[in-house]
């Protein structure tokens, strides 16, 4: 047992047990009276009780402000904890420990043995069920014990788990108290620094052989004054909807040595949707079929780790795997079978590729990985393996937040990626982007007002993007990051970065070369449909981000949104809320304006050209060919502006820099790319020469003895015949010279492309 | 002469310590503390020793499992199995005994294993698969400590050392930490961090343990910076054998033109070359430096202090084909509609 205690001040701390938090002294009385008042004002006069747990000495303290207590039995397991209880925690316990008619049991509850129907009050305070054995303490045979040590009219209150984060889990300890013949009474409270932790709305269950009501919780009458606790208002706690009422009616029962409640722990949003294989199965709906196996892991994190295992699967023996599947055919459906013989005799000619396998072996494919993801997630490390995130980099395949947040995940569930401010009190004073991270300030500047009226770009002097100065250019700040490059405007426009100097402006089915610098119009762009469906595409896939975290949040208030006039940091998580909602009604609204786009039909990349962004490409003789609406186009050199009609004019200044600024930044951009991958081709050459030695070995070997195709050689810490060993040798070499391939292809077309805008940019900088 | 693996006792572990210190092909997760502090996680941890008959010691492992309810795992030798994998025949037997040694455990699916060692991969390996992820970083960035400050950063690039003076002129200062309850800020900074960067982090009580683990056997400290006051940026570095790792670390993305994060490197090295460490591991770049890469930002960063780029060949399994099969039989046999 790990204890920690943080000091923060010598009166404020917090106390953890392995890493996980039992009480904060800021607000453990929310917890401590919500455990042990209601229990002991509904029990008819109690005189003796018992505390299973707890020896930190506080329900206790709080057992002991009762009038008429005569007796408690303290029983708890942990000398560490209970020295702990009667040092740095006696104050605040009111040195409960020390009182003349406590008596301490050093033991483990479960096997102590309690007198019969003698406790008229019984609380257990055990720790959160974190191994089987622990979840022992919530299982029917300990509740039976404990219902028979109850006096007559005795009632319990028990430490549960959170029904927000684990309403299963949570519906299973109803149901199990329920099995050991007591009737239940289950309710929630907000503890914020459980809140604090990603606990969630923690849970408490009154238990009593007589039936207990809500009424009887909101007419408590307390003979004592309580510290952070309205006990009247914790009736509003009690409340489930009908459907979760029905759970604690028919959730399955916890027996000892059983898993059930460790399995409901971890995988609070399990799924049960069937798998349709007539089609090669969609990876979502694979991805959901796996149970999440660890209290660290969360879902997101599960299918990011799917998406690794899938591409690990090419280099499994695949062979290997099929003929010990078909020694198993018994054991297997029809329809298997007719996939693994299929497999089978491919895998005899060639090496499988995985989108093959994918789509002539659907279900093969979607158990392996289910199998394999499961097996690399029973222990926590992978997911946090260096360099796991959200589905890469940058925000435009970030995975997003799902219940980690507001109590999402278990007590040691780990941070959402939306664990920033940027949606409390500072929102608005700057970018945020979906994980709530806050973006120093940006601005904008720009008219209004050349929206949604034509361009009256009309004269030829304008021409080539005359850098409009329009007569009012006002400040926009970006509302939202959608990505590196794409942001949401604060007026419901979206800008795309395309350098220091340059920017697209996309609104209203228009498209518009900006100069950053002035904030001049530099031409307006043709509105390619592609550009509006992937800003669109993106607006959709953060909005469901977005609605996400208002799920969650929403879920969350509803559990504690009642304490909002009580606890600070509900009101916080209040406004918040509301913030998410507002950001979510104007993206709505940009995308509502976005529009759709004014052009019809994708322009074509030039024979010999390389777009530099949308509408703009760089021609074969290094002009710059630039689409206006309409699908007319100009070229320039970097001097003279040429359009389609042919007729001709100097180039605006303020056009040149910003293509210069774009052209120097795709050199940059190339230049990175191709060093990159010479290093994987360097690294791959090195691969291949060691291959290609190991291959001449083994043909050597095998000429050596006489093609004996018994000869046995060691191939890596297997022994297989010689001539399996240059088989699988040759496949390996085989698979690595293509990907050489295909990265000197890459490399040769970086090359071509970077000479270009080299050439381009020296001609258009003179 | 033959070898062998026997269980490792107590009384050795300070033996293998030191030799999994001195290996180059091992790191920190071969040592006695890691392997304490991931029984507080919950694995199961055995430590074995690879000796020949007259039990002169030849290499070690630590071997964790996280025996989470029978379900199908991997053993796994994280940083190992400390061997000289420079002898191709001894590793090669190592290893089958190491396979045998898994396959004693039934529900394991595997053996997982991620020795140090350069690109290509050797022969011995040829018939492990990839790992679907890597444990640690399998490109880094290590730093020679034989060099002095001086010398290491007068090859670092200027602009790091533009940075520092950023940071000097600016009146950070930087202070080691081996108090636990530092964790909690470190948290924040590393939650806030992982906000930026995507990545993911593991909860608090995951540091809480470690850093209790770690401290209690003096093997890291925390570097912190501050400014006016106000902690900016922290790192924990963990010490093994002849080198200090730079484990985790977090910013705030206040005052970041204060460059804050640099004196952090410059006063663990110092650290670590008083604790006669050797090298300094930065612990993951894209050796490729791809500008989309996840380790893009960190690749950048990293590679202005110079250094020596390695490339691992990462975490290799050895797949026990027959219980894949097992499983995935069952896994077929739970899925209705997979019946038809």
């Amino acid at each position: 047992m790990n204890l920690y205690l943080h000091q923060r001040t010598p009166e404020s701390f917090s106390f953890y047990i392995d890493g996980n938090l039992q009480f904060d002294s800021a607000d453990e009385a929310i917890y401590h009276e919500s455990l042990a008042l209601p229990v002991l004002c509904l029990a008819t006069q109690p005189k003796r009780v018992l505390i299973c747990g707890g020896g930190d000495g506080l329900a206790l303290r709080e057992v002991l402000r009762f009038p008429g207590i005569q007796e408690v039995v303290l029983i708890d397991c942990s000398n560490d904890v209970l020295d702990l209880g009667r040092n740095q925690f006696a104050e605040l316990n009111d040195q409960s420990l020390s009182d003349s008619r406590v008596t301490i049991v050093v033991a483990d509850a479960l096997n102590y043995a309690l007198p019969t129907a003698y406790f008229d009050t019984i609380i257990c305070d055990f720790t959160f069920p974190t191994t089987l054995e622990s979840a022992e303490g919530f299982s029917v045979e300990w509740y039976e014990k404990l219902a028979q040590a109850l006096s007559s009219g005795g009632k319990m209150a028990i430490n549960a788990v959170s029904p927000q984060n684990t309403f299963d889990a949570f519906a299973c300890l109803v149901s199990t108290i329920r099995a050991a013949n007591l009737q239940t009474l289950p309710f929630r409270v907000c503890i914020p620094s459980f809140r604090d932790q990603g606990y969630g709305a923690w849970g408490f269950i009154l238990a009593s052989k007589e039936r207990l009501t809500i009424r009887q919780l909101q007419n408590l009458s307390c003979p004592i004054s309580t510290q952070q606790v309205e006990l009247s208002a914790l009736a509003r706690g009690a409340h489930f909807t009908a459907a979760q009422r029905y759970q604690f009616h028919v959730a399955p029962v916890n027996r000892a040595g059983d898993m059930i409640l460790q399995r409901l722990l971890v995988n609070p949003e399990a799924s049960n949707k069937s798998l349709n294989f007539d089609t090669p199965p969609e990876f979502p709906n694979l991805l959901q079929q796996i149970e999440v196996s660890h209290p660290y892991h969360s879902r997101s994190m599960i299918e990011t780790l799917a998406e690794h295992v899938a591409g690990s699967l090419q280099s499994i023996d695949l062979k290997k795997l099929v003929s010990e599947l078909l020694k198993r055919a018994q054991s297997l459906p029809r329809r298997i079978l007719d996939e693994l013989e299929v497999l089978r005799e491919y895998l005899s000619r060639t090496v499988l590729d995985l989108e093959i396998w994918g789509k002539w072996a659907t279900r093969l494919f979607a158990t392996l990985l289910i199998v394999m993801t499961i097996a690399n997630s029973i222990s926590p490390d992978p997911a946090f393996a260096k360099g796991h995130s959200g589905l890469g980099h940058s925000s435009f395949s970030r995975g997003f937040s799902s219940h980690e947040t507001f109590g999402g995940g278990l007590p040691t569930g780990p941070r959402a990626p939306m664990s920033g401010n940027g949606f409390r009190s500072n929102y608005g004073t700057g970018p945020v982007d979906v994980y709530g991270y806050h973006y120093p300030p940006r601005i904008y500047i720009y008219n209004n007002d050349w929206y949604g009226s034509s361009y009256g770009y009309s004269s030829g002097s304008n021409r080539g993007g005359g850098g409009h100065q329009p007569h009012q250019q006002l400040q926009h700040k970006p509302l939202f990051v959608l990505d590196d490059d794409l942001l949401a405007m604060d007026n419901g426009d979206f800008v795309v970065t395309l350098s220091d100097k340059a920017f697209l402006l996309v609104s209203n089915g228009k498209v518009t070369l900006m100069d950053s610098t002035t904030g001049a119009v530099i031409q307006p762009i043709y509105a390619e449909p592609k550009l509006f469906d992937q800003i669109r595409q993106e607006v959709n896939n953060q909005s469901g981000d977005l609605d996400t975290e208002i799920r969650h949040r929403r879920d969350w208030l509803s559990w504690t949104g009642w304490t909002a006039d009580l606890i600070p940091t509900v009101r916080a998580d209040n406004l918040e809320y509301l913030n998410l909602q507002d950001l979510k009604r104007r993206l709505g609204v940009a995308g509502k304006k976005l529009g759709e786009s004014s052009d019809h039909g994708s322009l074509e990349v030039p024979n010999g050209g390389i777009e530099l962004f949308v509408g703009c490409h760089i021609l074969a003789d290094n002009r710059v060919q630039i689409y206006s609406p309409g699908g007319k186009y100009q070229t320039t050199d970097g001097i003279t502006i040429t359009g389609s009609d042919g007729k001709t004019s100097k180039i605006s200044p303020q056009f040149k820099t910003v293509i210069v600024s774009v052209i120097k930044k795709m050199v940059t951009e190339t230049q990175q790319d191709m060093d990159s991958d010479r290093k994987d081709l360097q690294s791959l050459q090195q691969e291949a020469t060691a291959t290609q030695m190991d291959l001449s070995e083994y043909q050597n070997l095998q000429m050596q003895n006489s093609y004996d195709p018994d000869y046995e050689v060691d191939y890596g810490t297997d022994s297989i015949p010689v001539g399996q060993a240059i088989q699988k040798t040759s496949q390996d070499l085989a698979e690595i010279q293509r990907e050489i391939q295909t990265l000197q292809l890459s490399i040769q077309t970086s090359e071509q492309h970077l000479a270009r805008f080299q050439t381009a940019l020296h001609s258009w900088s003179e | 002469m033959a070898a062998f693996w026997r269980p490792a006792q107590p009384s050795e572990f300070i033996e293998l310590d030191q030799l999994a210190g001195k290996s180059r092909f091992a790191g920190f997760m071969q040592s006695n503390f890691w392997a304490e502090f991931k029984k507080l996680e919950g694995f199961d941890v055995t430590r074995w020793v690879w000796a020949d008959s007259s039990d002169e010691v030849r290499g070690s492992t630590t071997i964790l499992r996280f025996p989470y309810h029978g379900e199908s795992g991997f053993a796994v030798c994280p940083e190992g199995p400390v061997l000289d994998w420079d002898n191709e025949s001894e590793s090669r037997e190592a290893l089958r005994g190491l396979i045998e040694i898994a396959k004693q455990f039934p529900e394991v699916l595997g053996l997982r294993v991620e020795p140090h060692l350069p690109i290509p991969a050797p022969r011995v390996l040829r018939n492990w698969a990839d790992a679907p992820t890597d444990l640690i970083p399998a490109d880094t960035l290590a730093l020679d400590l034989n060099l002095t400050e001086d010398e290491l950063l007068a090859a670092a690039h200027p602009k790091c050392r533009y940075n520092l003076r950023i940071a000097a002129k600016h009146g950070v200062t930087v202070q080691s930490i081996q108090d636990q309850s530092f964790t909690h800020e470190f948290y924040a900074l590393l939650t806030e961090t992982s906000s930026r960067t995507g990545f993911y982090i593991e909860p608090f009580g995951f540091f809480l343990n470690l850093v209790g683990t770690l401290f209690k056997h003096n093997a890291a400290e925390f570097f912190v910076s501050r400014y006016e006051g106000e902690v900016l940026a922290a790192i924990l570095v963990v010490y093994f054998g002849n080198r200090a790792t730079y484990l985790y670390g977090g910013s705030s993305s206040r005052h970041r033109k204060v460059m804050p994060v640099y004196p952090l490197h410059v006063a663990a090295m110092n650290a670590a070359r008083e604790r006669h460490c050797t090298e300094y591991d930065m612990y993951g770049i894209d050796a490729s430096e791809r500008r989309d890469h996840l380790y893009a930002g960190i690749t950048r960063f990293k590679k202005q202090w110079g250094g020596r780029v390695e490339r691992r060949v990462g975490a290799r399994d050895y797949v026990f084909y027959d219980r894949l099969a097992d499983l995935v039989v069952k896994q077929i046999q739970s899925m209705p509609d997979f019946q038809s």
